[in-house]
């Protein structure tokens, strides 16, 4: 369809018509809450100020990337490996299957350095089932220098076997004790958890669960989490 | 097969609740900070702290204390899994507490991840409880920096006194091991008296000459007027040594390929200007400079190509230069097809627009089946009125 210039004009006469009335409407709406008894932006005064600051401590962690897709499918005859980053197993033998290619990427958004607990609600048995299958994680800095003094950090080429029970807890981007901490700085805050696996073609379906796995990431400024 | 296909349909469904979850921030406010959050136990005393949890709904809070201390704490939580608001954790101690410093957790977590391969975040602080005996009792700690060859490293033993008697002489033998368990080292400190209550440390030096670098174990028995405990700490003795941990295995051919070389740093400082070279081919490649902080690794990467390269294993030599030193490695990569690279998922752009397909036919089904309903009933109305 069409439409002429004069239509044109009068949509660009309507709508600088609509946007200046709504601009006008706004400012008497906002002169309006000078009374008001309610939190704005609005400056009814200008006495000499004064600014008393509190700074609390914030412990605060986001999952800014929370899932992995691996998609559906099974193993091709032989056992299938996928994963979540191309820095783990060599790919093959899936069918349908995907790389994920999405890491969990977990952001210290407190004002503590926080040590960082990984545990996961299943084990190799229990997710994927079959004979031997297998499944490692890793973590790795997000922004080089999120665990600057990790000297035990499970890093690339580092991959870690799920070989504790579910739930049991990896303590990553850790040296000793007081050390390895993730660090609160903006440009240096966040870390990635990746993901390997090996799909035997015996594994079968969980209908009850759906596969679910449910990755825990804990940060504390109290070293409450300790590794077992 | 039908075992097969319900695994495709479980991780099917995973990539519809994928796309429509979304994580929240697990958050603890707090105007006290955790090495300000101390109490000391007296019977029959109260204390109460209070935290400002979450930033949206969803998040749980809760405590974990030992078996002794939980008669005595309390979680006042005004809206458990509501949004932001303020929980109150209440101490109301009994008559006895056994000496040494308990702590009571306090979290806060997210507590739905909505299924599939999903993260769930949770924080976690802590209030201490120090509780002191009428028996002489002390803790002990052991601190050991991480040092590189040659260097002195230097073994501290802290202590404190969980008593309200006076410890009139402390010392501490401390046995250094290597990762196989020989013990490589030995030291006894000076004594010194703890007073009550009071946390006191001592420090000794040992000479790294002639250590090989890796993992050591250092042991302090701490003896304190005819008792001892024991404490430890691990530390790794650094070599100037980048190692070459992987690289790009498989390049295909009539192509640019991207080439990675993994390296991990054996050295306790950080380096800077590390780079690789890669002899392939016949050519020479150059990768960009990295910094790698001290004992991790890096990914250096450059890009080879493959162009008239016969398919196969091919001979490559890579070198890593750092602080004046360099690691070789010579290895092969297999020159493949290009049919036989897998595709990558982050190239599949249409699977989302596929899924977006279906999710927007299955809302015009409903819509329809609601459209359907409604006429049906409204059948069914008139027909009774008539």
């Amino acid at each position: 369809m069409d439409i002429s210039n004069k239509s044109l004009a009068l949509f660009l006469i309507a709508s600088i018509l609509i946007s200046a009335g709504g601009t006008f409407t706004a400012l008497i709406k906002l002169d309006q809450l000078r009374g008001a008894r309610i939190l704005t932006g609005f400056a009814t005064s200008a006495p000499a100020g004064q600014a008393n600051v509190t700074v609390t401590s914030q412990i605060a962690l986001t999952a800014i990337a929370s899932f992995m897709n691996f998609g559906g499918g099974f193993a091709n005859g032989s056992t299938c490996r996928l994963n979540s980053t191309d820095t783990g197993l060599p790919i093959g033998n899936c069918t349908t299957f995907r790389d994920s290619n999405e890491s969990i990427v977990v952001r210290n958004d407190g004002n503590s350095n926080l040590s960082i607990n990984v545990s996961f609600d299943k084990t190799n048995a229990t997710w994927i089932g079959g004979s031997n299958p297998g499944v490692w994680f890793d973590a790795s800095d997000n922004e080089t220098g999120s665990c600057a003094n990790g000297t035990r950090m499970y890093g690339p080429g580092n991959w870690t076997g799920l070989n504790r029970a579910a739930n049991a807890g990896y303590r990553v981007c850790q040296g000793s004790s007081s050390l390895g901490l993730m660090s609160f700085d903006d440009t240096k805050d966040a870390i990635n958890i990746d993901l390997a696996v090996l799909i035997p073609p015996d594994a079968t379906a969980d209908g009850a669960s759906g596969d679910n796995l449910t990755i825990t990431i804990t940060g504390s400024d109290a070293d409450t989490n300790l590794e077992p | 097969m039908k075992q097969h296909f319900l695994f495709v349909l479980c991780f099917s469904f995973f990539i519809i609740l994928n796309i429509y979850s979304v994580s929240a921030t697990s958050r603890i406010g707090s105007s006290v900070p955790y090495d300000q959050r101390i109490v000391t136990f007296n019977p029959g005393g109260e204390a109460s702290f209070t935290f400002t949890v979450g930033d949206s709904g969803g998040i749980e809070a809760y405590i974990q204390t030992d078996e002794e201390l939980t008669p005595y704490v309390k979680l006042i939580d005004p809206s458990p899994l509501g949004g932001t608001r303020e929980v109150t954790v209440q101490i109301k101690f009994g008559d006895s507490l056994s000496p040494g410093e308990h702590r009571i957790i306090f979290g806060a977590r997210e507590t739905s991840s909505g299924g599939g391969v999903a993260a769930l975040t949770g924080v976690e602080t802590a209030i201490r409880v120090i509780s002191l005996s009428s028996e002489k009792t002390i803790r002990g700690n052991m601190n050991v920096q991480d040092v590189n060859e040659g260097e002195n490293a230097s073994l501290s033993v802290s202590v404190k006194s969980w008593t309200y008697q006076d410890i009139q002489s402390l010392y501490s033998d401390i046995d250094v091991f290597n990762s196989q368990g020989d013990k490589v080292a030995h030291f006894r400190t000076e004594k010194f008296p703890l007073k009550s209550g009071e946390s006191s440390g001592v420090t000794t030096l040992m000479e790294t000459q002639g250590m090989k670098p890796g993992w050591y174990q250092a042991v302090a028995n701490i003896f304190y007027d005819g008792s001892n405990i024991s404490t430890g700490d691990d530390f790794k003795i650094g070599t100037l040594k980048v190692d070459i941990t992987s690289y790009t295995k498989e390049l295909r051919v009539d192509s640019l390929n991207k080439f990675e070389i993994g390296v991990q740093s054996n050295w306790n400082l950080p380096l800077k200007d590390v780079y690789g070279e890669v002899e392939w081919e016949g050519k020479n490649e150059k990768t960009p400079t990295i910094n790698i902080p001290r004992f991790e690794g890096g990914i250096l990467t450059t890009y080879l190509d493959a162009q008239g390269v016969p398919l196969g294993e091919r001979p490559i030599k890579i070198t890593v230069f750092y602080n004046g030193d360099k690691t070789e490695r010579l290895g092969t990569v297999k020159v493949i097809k290009s049919s036989e690279v897998i595709e990558k998922p982050g190239e599949v752009k249409g699977e989302f627009n596929y899924m977006y397909m279906v999710l927007l036919i299955l809302i015009l089904v409903n819509l329809l089946f609601i459209i359907l309903w409604r006429k049906k009933k409204e059948k069914e109305e008139n027909n009774r009125t008539k």
